[in-house]
């Protein structure tokens, strides 16, 4: 396997994607993550990362959850100052 | 042929020299290159050097330039190479007088074109594998120097990796990325937000980090005409493999700038 998948094995299940590393085209060196960390990617995994969207997600129990199916946390709303009057 | 037991001879001969027949029974001196009288000779033999000619007698040292065949692989040789002490000698092939040494300085074996230019690529002139011809335009000279590969190409003279500059998601208008030789590298990408405060990831990890990324909007239509209500986005906490994008559309009811996702950013991220 050249692709993985990385995540927080520590991080309460399931754990948010936070990298997409392919050592076919990079080499990262000491900078690769533990393997605890990586979920080794098949090429139509990997392909399918992009689908919709390489955000968004997640690992659980040794698969991987796409886009959307993991709540996202409620918006918030953050004040501008008005403009002055008169 | 009659059996003739004894054979005359015509003329002086030179000790030394080969005989050579004149007619039935007769024969003569063989002469010397500058005069000649064999008309043929001819060897049978599998020997590296079937004729060969030596420059000193060969019971001291000496030098012997050899035709043959070479029988540990077949070849047809022509050999030279020094004996019993001698010192090795070179081989020059001279033409008209030109004096061609072989092989040349560079240990080079290939034949070229009259002049060239300096500094200009040699080019294969022929699919013989053995002719040169001057590159014209493509000329190195103080312009182009290979001297490490394209990084992480492993190859210690590859200039650079052509397969970094493809986009690598036609699918996708967003997603391109490209590699320099030195290693820099520079993603784009167009995508859509969640929350509008998300963790972005990257379509494949930087090797090192990631310096810079500069995010915008990528539907700006979305504001609406007749009151637009934009979108300002920021950046931080950016890594090697992904980084907070805030996404905040102006509310016109609340007043305010509010978290939004679903909303159509690009961004162009500068790392290595």
């Amino acid at each position: 396997m050249a692709r993985f998948a990385h995540f927080d094995h520590t991080a309460p299940s399931p754990q948010p994607i936070r990298g997409w590393f392919d050592t076919d085209l990079f080499n990262y060196g000491a900078n690769m993550p533990a393997a605890a960390d990586l979920l080794p990617l098949s090429d139509a995994q990997w392909e399918a990362r992009m689908v919709p969207d390489p955000s968004g997600w997640h690992h659980k129990d040794g698969a991987l959850l796409p886009p959307g199916t993991i709540k996202p946390p409620q918006q918030t709303t953050i004040a501008v100052p008005k403009a002055p009057v008169g | 042929m009659p059996y003739q037991p004894q054979v005359e001879q015509s003329g002086n001969v030179t000790p030394g020299h080969v005989a050579a027949w004149t007619t039935d029974g007769v024969i003569q001196d063989g002469g010397t290159p500058s005069a000649p009288f064999l008309t043929t000779l001819g060897l049978q033999s599998n020997s590296l050097v079937s004729f060969g000619i030596a420059n000193a007698p060969v019971t001291g040292a000496y030098n012997q330039l050899g035709l043959g065949f070479d029988p540990a692989t077949g070849n047809a040789a022509l050999s030279v190479a020094g004996y019993d002490g001698a010192a090795n000698v070179g081989f020059v092939v001279i033409i008209n007088g030109v004096t061609y040494a072989f092989p040349g300085a560079g240990g080079g074996n290939v034949v070229g074109p009259g002049s060239s230019t300096d500094g200009d690529v040699a080019l294969f002139n022929g699919a013989t594998g053995a002719l040169l011809k001057d590159g014209g335009n493509a000329r190195v000279a103080g312009s182009l120097s290979i001297l490490i590969g394209a990084f992480g190409s492993g190859n210690s003279t590859q200039a650079v990796n052509l397969s970094d500059f493809s986009r690598q998601n036609a699918a996708n208008e967003g997603w391109q990325f490209f590699r320099d030789p030195n290693g820099n590298i520079i993603q784009s990408y167009k995508g859509t937000n969640t929350t509008g405060a998300d963790f972005i990831t990257f379509p494949v990890a930087f090797p090192n980090a990631c310096q810079q990324v500069i995010a915008m909007d990528g539907d700006p239509t979305a504001w609406g005409a007749l009151a637009p209500q934009p979108v300002v986005y920021g950046v931080q906490q950016i890594s090697a493999s992904n980084f907070a994008l805030y996404a905040a559309k102006f509310n016109n009811i609340a007043e305010g700038f509010i978290l939004t996702g679903s909303l159509i950013y690009r961004y162009i991220a500068m790392g290595y």
